[in-house]
């Protein structure tokens, strides 16, 4: 059998049986707790994809974490462990903000939003950069300089929330609201899918043909494969990590100047956690650029079902966060076992 | 007999219509809903609504400004009637799901500022808070009172300026010390609380939701320790007079009837009366007033207490006193 589709059935595999035990876990413990799983599974299927509308939503609620899981994966594939997300998604969606607010690009939209869009994903790459940099000069390891940036992200979205982008009109923790020439179009009526959702995709779709058909997805694979084997080769491994890092950082901002372009127009300063699911999206997807779109698909999925499920049967949506999390483990154990039972390297004679 | 027919026919009409129709009523809350406070006295007030105009209720709990205007699309698209979203910081994702939705109904408690299309609910607890100055004045051996709010956000600055005019209606020179912490963090109120006591300060009163247990163990601790001086503590926004971890030490609380609030809001929309535009909700209509500890009437606070106290309320009520603005 083919190599690459027999890796493609067995990840493919591995998913789908991480989600079903997800699945399978969750119902349980509703069941023991009065709730039939039959009735959970109508009901969240009704929540997430029971009509048009619905379905626009998880779609939207998808958006967000596309970016963020695009972002985690490409760092990831390149062996750069960028846990930064969550920061650099804030910082991008700040950056939206100001430029919505006190520091209006001029021209009109066509001109003004993709000038927001890339200044945004320039500022969170920038941040990114800062954790290679620290690795670079003084050797800081990058999952814990990106995680430890995150809380300075938040603090610096929060002062400025509270400070200089502060909303005169109101004493809540909020900017005021972007113009109206900055903000994404609206896909679906009744709902806030735009148009950044689409752009998500394209990026992935973009990402796969990079990863697969050109040179530099070549020599980002093998520095993540092996570094120092691509630095025999003659790949040059730092400036490749110091490109992954910057794209993967502008991929989070870009995701944060669209969610508050296309769905909240202000930001509270208050961390969604974008970032971190991302992780968990990139997981599920299997660092799959198309697989992440499925995964962040299910996700949102997850999620709105999860908040139908709240609504209609008084059931916690943190239920939501607890299938993210056991997919996640049952992902990581599921692949490791398949890697051991099916991909296990020819014995040399 | 053709009337009484008719009556009757009417009366199966209506019965059927409301049988058949039960109104569909959200509740979204930026916390958890067993917080002891703000978002705990929401759905207790809309399951109270529930069992009694038999409507059918939906709880959104943990709702994060961001997100809070995608909770209220789905919930237009679902066909609710009316959803009260529950907290100022709603206000703009409200007004911008308002502006294009036209036939359910929004309110958001605990905002004051208008917005078209939308009810805003304002409480004012300043003069509760007002009355319950009167008692810190009166039974503070220490002439220090403490504040704590989960941040100085108007409505708790308001309970901070009615405590302090209360307290110096009494004592002219009483100070009372002011601290910000959290809402949902019990550990920061806890440690707030026990520095108030280490400055002698021996009453505390807080608005702080979810960490209002923090400070209720601070109060327990310090009274388990030292005895003979005990310090005492008020409830805020649920009647916390009952409060299982230090019940004999909690002398009053200031109260929201959101119960009756939210009804009003609810019987609104069933009338088609449902009017946009500002509700204040206030001690003189009875909806933010302040509850003595059954337990302590008659021991610590005295008949001459409580009459100062009834009396400053029809005051407020009245006009004669004012609360300042700063």
């Amino acid at each position: 059998m083919n190599s690459h589709f027999q890796s493609a059935v067995v990840s493919i595999s591995v998913t789908v049986v991480a989600v079903g035990i997800a699945m399978a876990f969750v119902l349980v413990v509703l069941a023991m707790m009065g709730h039939a799983p039959t009735t959970v599974m109508s009901m969240w299927l009704e929540g997430s994809a029971g009509n048009g509308t619905r379905f626009a939503m998880s779609l939207q609620a998808a958006g967000p974490l596309l970016f963020t899981g695009l972002a985690a994966a490409v760092a990831f594939r390149c062996g750069v462990w960028n846990i930064g997300g969550e920061g650099q998604f804030l910082l991008g969606a700040m950056t939206m903000v100001a430029c919505g607010t006190v520091m209006i690009p001029p021209g009109p939209a066509w001109c003004a939003l993709p000038i927001a869009c890339l200044l945004a994903s320039a500022v969170a790459a920038s941040w990114a950069l800062l954790a290679t940099v620290a690795e670079r000069w003084r050797g800081a390891p990058i999952v814990l300089s990106t995680i430890l940036l995150n809380f300075i992200a938040v603090a610096v979205v929060g002062m400025l929330v509270e400070g200089p982008l502060h909303d005169p009109n109101t004493t809540a923790p909020q900017t005021a609201s972007m113009v109206e020439h900055l903000r994404l179009p609206i896909l679906v009526d009744g709902t806030k899918l735009h148009l950044g959702v689409m752009v998500g995709m394209l990026a992935a779709i973009g990402l796969f043909i990079i990863a697969r058909w050109t040179m530099i997805g070549f020599e980002v694979r093998v520095v993540g494969l092996n570094a120092r084997a691509a630095a025999v080769v003659g790949i040059p491994v730092w400036s490749r990590q110091v490109l992954v890092m910057a794209v993967s950082g502008g991929l989070a901002g870009l995701g944060g100047a669209m969610q508050v372009s296309g769905v909240s127009g202000m930001l509270s300063g208050t961390s969604v956690s974008y970032g971190y699911a991302g992780i968990a999206v990139a997981m599920l997807g299997r660092l799959h650029p198309l697989g992440i779109i499925a995964a962040a698909l299910f996700m949102g999925m997850l999620s709105t079902g999860a908040r139908h499920l709240e609504g209609r049967l008084g059931i916690p949506r943190d239920m939501g966060d607890v299938v993210q999390g056991v997919v996640v483990i049952a992902v990581l154990v599921g692949s490791m076992l398949a890697t051991q039972r099916f991909m296990r390297p020819a014995q040399e004679p | 007999m053709r009337v009484w027919l008719l009556m009757m026919g009417l009366l199966f009409n209506v019965m059927a219509l409301h049988a058949g129709e039960a109104l569909k009523i959200g509740l979204i809350c930026s916390g958890s809903v067993t917080d002891g406070g703000w978002n705990q006295l929401a759905k207790e007030a809309m399951e109270k609504v529930q069992r009694e105009l038999g409507a059918k209720v939906s709880i959104l709990q943990k709702v994060s400004q961001d997100t809070c205007g995608d909770e209220l699309r789905a919930y237009a698209a679902d066909g609710y009637a009316v959803v009260i979203a529950h907290g100022y910081e709603f206000l703009t994702a409200a007004a911008e799901v308002a502006a294009k939705e036209t036939t359910m109904k929004i309110a958001v408690s605990g905002a004051d500022v208008a917005k078209p299309g939308i009810m805003t609910i304002d409480f004012d607890v300043s003069q509760a808070s007002y009355q319950l100055g009167i008692i810190a004045g009166r039974l503070s051996k220490s002439g220090k009172l403490g504040f704590v709010g989960g941040s100085p956000i108007p409505s708790v600055k308001a309970c901070y300026r009615g405590f302090l005019a209360g307290a110096r209606s009494i004592k002219a020179n009483i100070s009372v010390v002011e601290a910000y912490t959290s809402w949902d963090e019990p550990v920061k109120s806890k440690q707030q609380t026990e520095a108030f006591f280490a400055q002698g300060i021996d009453i505390v009163y807080h608005d702080v939701d979810a960490a209002s247990r923090g400070v209720f163990e601070a109060v327990k601790e310090r009274n388990t320790k030292n005895p003979t001086s005990p310090v005492y503590v008020f409830g805020c926004v649920a009647d916390q007079n009952a409060n299982p971890i230090c019940p004999n030490h909690i002398l009053a609380s200031a109260v929201i009837r959101l119960d009756a609030t939210f009804r009003a809001v609810i019987e609104s929309v069933r009338a088609n009366t449902f009017t946009p535009g500002v509700v204040r909700e206030n001690l003189p209509r009875g909806t933010c007033v302040a509850v003595l500890n059954p337990l302590l009437r008659g021991t610590i606070l005295t008949d001459t207490i409580i009459r100062e106290v009834e009396a400053a309320g029809v005051a407020l009520a009245n006009g004669t006193i004012m609360i300042p603005n700063e």
